[in-house]
C-alpha cells in the first residue's frame, strides 16, 4: 500500500481524486469548477 | 476567474502534489499563457477548451518535473513558445521544442492587454522565475500562501531565498495578489500585504533566522522525490 493509500485507508475513506478546477477571484470568490470537482487529500510531500 | 483590465487568471489544481496550473489570459482575444503545465496534458487541453481560450505560450517557473512534465505532451498539439530563464535552463539541462531561453525583465505579450514580465526569483532553484502581472504575481515554488519553497533540494539556497523574498515584498505593491505554485495554504491566493502579516517565512528579521527555520530538519542537496506511483490512479473520469 502506498503512503497516500495508507493515509486514505487510515481515514476510513477511499483514495480520493486530487483533480479539481477552480476559478480565482480573490480568496473570497472561489468557484469550484463542477467539471473537475472532486476532493483531495493533501500531499504529504511539500516543495 | 479574476478579471482586471481585460485580463484574467484562472487557477487549476491538478495532480498528486497539489500543483496549481494557471491560465493567464487576454479576454478580448481569448488568448492565454499557461504557467507550469504538468501531470496531465489532456486535462489541461480540456480546460482550455472549456474556457474557450487559445493557448499562445507556455511559461515555466522552474524545471522541477511537477511543473513541466506536461510540456512535451502539449507541444505534440501546440506550436507555442516555452519560456524559462537562462540560469534555470543551465542548471537543469531542460530542453524542449520551441524553448525560449529568457532573461530577467523579458516580457511576454499575450493578446492586446496582457503583458507578463519575467522576474528572477532564485532560492528554490537557481533560475526560478516569477511572472509579474499588472495586479499580481505567479510565484511558482518561491512563495506559497503562508509558506515558501524548500531550499534543501539540489540547487536550492536559503540565503538567496531570503534575499528574493525580501525583494518581492519590499518591491511590489502591498495589494499584489500572489498566485502560488502549490495549494498549501488556507486560501489558494493571498495578497502580499496579508502574507507580510501571516506568512512566518516573511517575518524573520535576519537571514540567519530565516535559514535556520527554512532548513530545520532538512538536508542540503536533497534529490527530488520520484513521482508517486499511484498518481495515475487519480486520472479524472
Amino acid at each position: 500500500m502506498t503512503t497516500r493509500a495508507a493515509v486514505a485507508h487510515a481515514a476510513n475513506k477511499p483514495l480520493r481524486r486530487n483533480w479539481r478546477g477552480m476559478a480565482v477571484g480573490g480568496a473570497s470568490e472561489i468557484e469550484i469548477d463542477p467539471m473537475h470537482e472532486g476532493w483531495s487529500i493533501r500531499s504529504l510531500i511539500t516543495f | 476567474m479574476s478579471d482586471n483590465h481585460g485580463t484574467f487568471v484562472h487557477q487549476l489544481l491538478l495532480g498528486p502534489w497539489d500543483n496549481f496550473i494557471y491560465f493567464i489570459g487576454d479576454r478580448p482575444s481569448r488568448k492565454v499563457a499557461i504557467v507550469d503545465p504538468a501531470w496531465h496534458a489532456p486535462t489541461i487541453l480540456a480546460e482550455a477548451e472549456r474556457l474557450d481560450v487559445e493557448i499562445a505560450a507556455i511559461l515555466c517557473t522552474h524545471s522541477h518535473f511537477d511543473h513541466v512534465n506536461a510540456v512535451e505532451d502539449l507541444l505534440g498539439t501546440l506550436d507555442v513558445p516555452v519560456h524559462m530563464l537562462a540560469p534555470e535552463v543551465e542548471f537543469s539541462g531542460f530542453r524542449c521544442e520551441n524553448l525560449q531561453v529568457s532573461k530577467p525583465g523579458d516580457r511576454v505579450r499575450v493578446g492586446e492587454h496582457l503583458e507578463i514580465t519575467m522576474m528572477h526569483t532564485p532560492g528554490h532553484t537557481p533560475g526560478s522565475c516569477s511572472y509579474r502581472l499588472r495586479d499580481g504575481i505567479v510565484t511558482g515554488d518561491t512563495l506559497f500562501v503562508n509558506g515558501c519553497g524548500r531550499c534543501d533540494f539540489v540547487g536550492g539556497e536559503p540565503q538567496t531565498m531570503y534575499a528574493t523574498l525580501k525583494s518581492l515584498v519590499e518591491g511590489l505593491p502591498a495589494q499584489t495578489i500572489m498566485y502560488p505554485g502549490h495549494n498549501y495554504g488556507p486560501t489558494p491566493t493571498a495578497t502580499l500585504d496579508a502574507q507580510l502579516r501571516e506568512n512566518p517565512y516573511l517575518r524573520h528579521p535576519t537571514v540567519a533566522d530565516f535559514v535556520a527555520h527554512r532548513m530545520d530538519g532538512k538536508t542540503p542537496n536533497t534529490p527530488l522525490p520520484p513521482a508517486p506511483a499511484d498518481w495515475a490512479l487519480s486520472t479524472p473520469t
